[in-house]
C-alpha cells in the first residue's frame, strides 16, 4: 500500500476538514494532490498533540491528523491524553512504514513487527483503533471513521518512500512554517468567523492604542 | 501553595489572575506546588482543561487550541519547562504560536527539597536561552495584573511568554 493512495481516498472525501501533519512526505504529496489547507507541523512527534488541541476547541468541526509511525513513537504519551480527554471528531491516521523516511529512511521500532501502534491506542482509551494492511481495507476504515463517532486511529502500514524519492524538491512554490501557520490560521478565521491571531486589544478590548 | 515575600500565594489568587487573564484553555502536568491551583480549575466552567502524560504534549495541545481561537496557558513544573526545549523551538518559534507558561520554581529561594532544588540553578538561563521573556510572582497582589500583562505580550509577541511561582507549601 502506497501512502500516495491512501491520500488520494482522503483527498476525495474532502469537506471543510481541517488537516494537520506530519513534516516531510505527507506534506509533499498532500500539495501533489490538492491545494486544501494543510498544516505540517515542524516539530517531530507533535502533530498528534495539535490535533488534539484543535480538535478540543472546535469540537464541530473534523480535524484529520497525518502522521507516521517515527513521528508518534516521539509521542506515545499522546495516546495516554487523547483517550482521557476524548475528542469525537478526530480522526488520528498514522502511515506506518516502518522508517524515519525524511531521515535517511533508517528503521523505527515498527518495523521490527513487535510494536503494535493500534494496540497501544486501544490500550490508552482510544474507542476504537485498527491497523490496515491494504488499500481496500484502509478504504473501508476510513469510510467507517467518516460516518462514526470519534476519536479514531488508523495505522495504515504503508510502503516506505514510494512516491517522492529523496533528493525529489519540494513542491513549489516552497513555504516555511510561518507561511504555512499564518495561511492555516486565516483559514481557520476564514471559515469559523473567529480570530484566531489575536492582537492584545482583541482579547482585551477596553486596551487603548 | 508557592511562597512569596509578602507570605503564600493562595491557589484562589492565582485562578481569578488566570481568569482575569482571559485564559480558557489550560494544559497541565502536575507538581505539588501547583496541585491545588489544578484541583480548582477541575472545577472551573468556562475553562478547558486537559490534564497531560507529558509536558511536550502540551505545547502541542496549546498550538491546536490557539488554533481554534483559544488563549491557552500551560501549568508545569520547571522540569518540565526544562523537557520541552525543542518543543519551543522547533513548533512555537517557527510557526509563531503563542502560549502563557506559569511553571512552579522548583529550586528559587525558599526551596526546602534538596531532591528538587537542582533546576532552579538552570530554569532562568534556560528561559534566557530560548529568548522567553519572563516574571517571577512575589506577592498576591501582583498575580493577576502580571497574568493580565503576560498575555498582553504573549500575543503582541506571538511567542510563549513564562510566569514563575516561587516554591514552597
Amino acid at each position: 500500500m502506497k501512502r500516495y493512495d491512501c491520500l488520494k481516498i482522503i483527498v476525495q472525501h474532502l469537506t471543510n476538514d481541517l488537516i494537520i501533519a506530519n513534516v516531510g512526505g505527507p506534506r509533499r504529496e498532500w500539495r501533489d494532490l490538492t491545494s486544501h489547507p494543510i498544516l505540517p507541523i515542524a516539530a517531530l512527534g507533535l502533530c498528534s498533540s495539535v490535533g488534539l488541541g484543535l480538535a478540543l476547541a472546535l469540537p464541530h468541526r473534523r480535524v484529520l491528523v497525518l502522521d507516521g509511525d517515527g513521528s508518534i513513537l516521539l509521542n506515545l504519551s499522546h495516546f495516554a491524553t487523547a483517550g482521557v480527554h476524548p475528542a469525537g471528531n478526530l480522526i488520528h491516521i498514522v502511515f506506518d512504514n516502518g522508517h524515519y523516511e525524511s531521515s535517511g529512511a533508517y528503521p523505527t521500532n515498527t518495523l521490527s513487527g513487535k510494536v503494535v501502534l493500534a494496540q497501544v491506542a486501544l490500550a490508552c482509551g482510544i474507542p476504537r483503533a485498527v491497523q490496515v494492511n491494504t488499500i481496500e481495507d484502509f478504504a473501508s476504515a476510513y469510510e467507517a471513521a467518516l460516518g462514526g463517532q470519534g476519536p479514531v486511529v488508523i495505522v495504515a502500514k504503508v510502503e516506505v518512500n514510494p512516491a517522492f524519492p529523496k533528493g525529489v524538491p519540494d513542491p513549489q512554490p516552497s513555504m516555511d512554517p510561518i507561511e504555512y501557520a499564518i495561511q492555516f490560521a486565516r483559514h481557520i478565521e476564514k471559515t469559523e468567523g473567529i480570530r484566531v491571531r489575536k492582537a492584545p486589544r482583541d482579547v482585551f478590548p477596553q486596551l487603548r492604542w | 501553595m508557592a511562597l512569596s515575600a509578602a507570605g503564600p500565594i493562595p491557589p484562589e489568587v492565582v485562578v481569578r489572575g488566570l481568569k482575569d487573564a482571559r485564559i480558557d484553555f489550560i494544559a497541565s502536568l502536575v507538581q505539588d506546588d501547583i496541585s491545588d491551583i489544578l484541583r480548582l480549575l477541575d472545577e472551573e466552567r468556562g475553562v478547558t482543561h486537559v490534564h497531560l502524560s507529558r509536558e511536550e504534549e502540551g505545547f502541542g495541545i496549546c498550538a491546536g487550541a490557539y488554533l481554534g481561537g483559544k488563549n491557552p496557558a500551560i501549568l508545569m513544573h520547571n522540569t518540565g519547562l526544562l523537557a520541552c526545549c525543542n518543543a519551543v523551538v522547533s513548533l512555537n518559534l517557527p510557526h509563531e504560536f503563542p502560549v502563557l507558561l506559569l511553571v512552579s520554581y522548583s529550586g528559587y529561594f525558599g526551596e526546602q527539597n534538596a531532591w528538587t532544588a537542582s533546576p532552579g540553578k538552570t530554569t532562568e538561563s534556560v528561559l534566557n536561552a530560548l529568548a522567553i521573556q519572563y516574571r517571577i510572582l512575589r506577592e498576591p497582589s501582583e498575580v493577576s495584573p502580571v497574568l493580565v500583562a503576560a498575555h498582553q505580550l504573549m500575543h503582541a509577541s506571538k511567542r510563549p511568554v513564562a510566569v514563575l511561582l516561587p516554591p514552597g507549601r
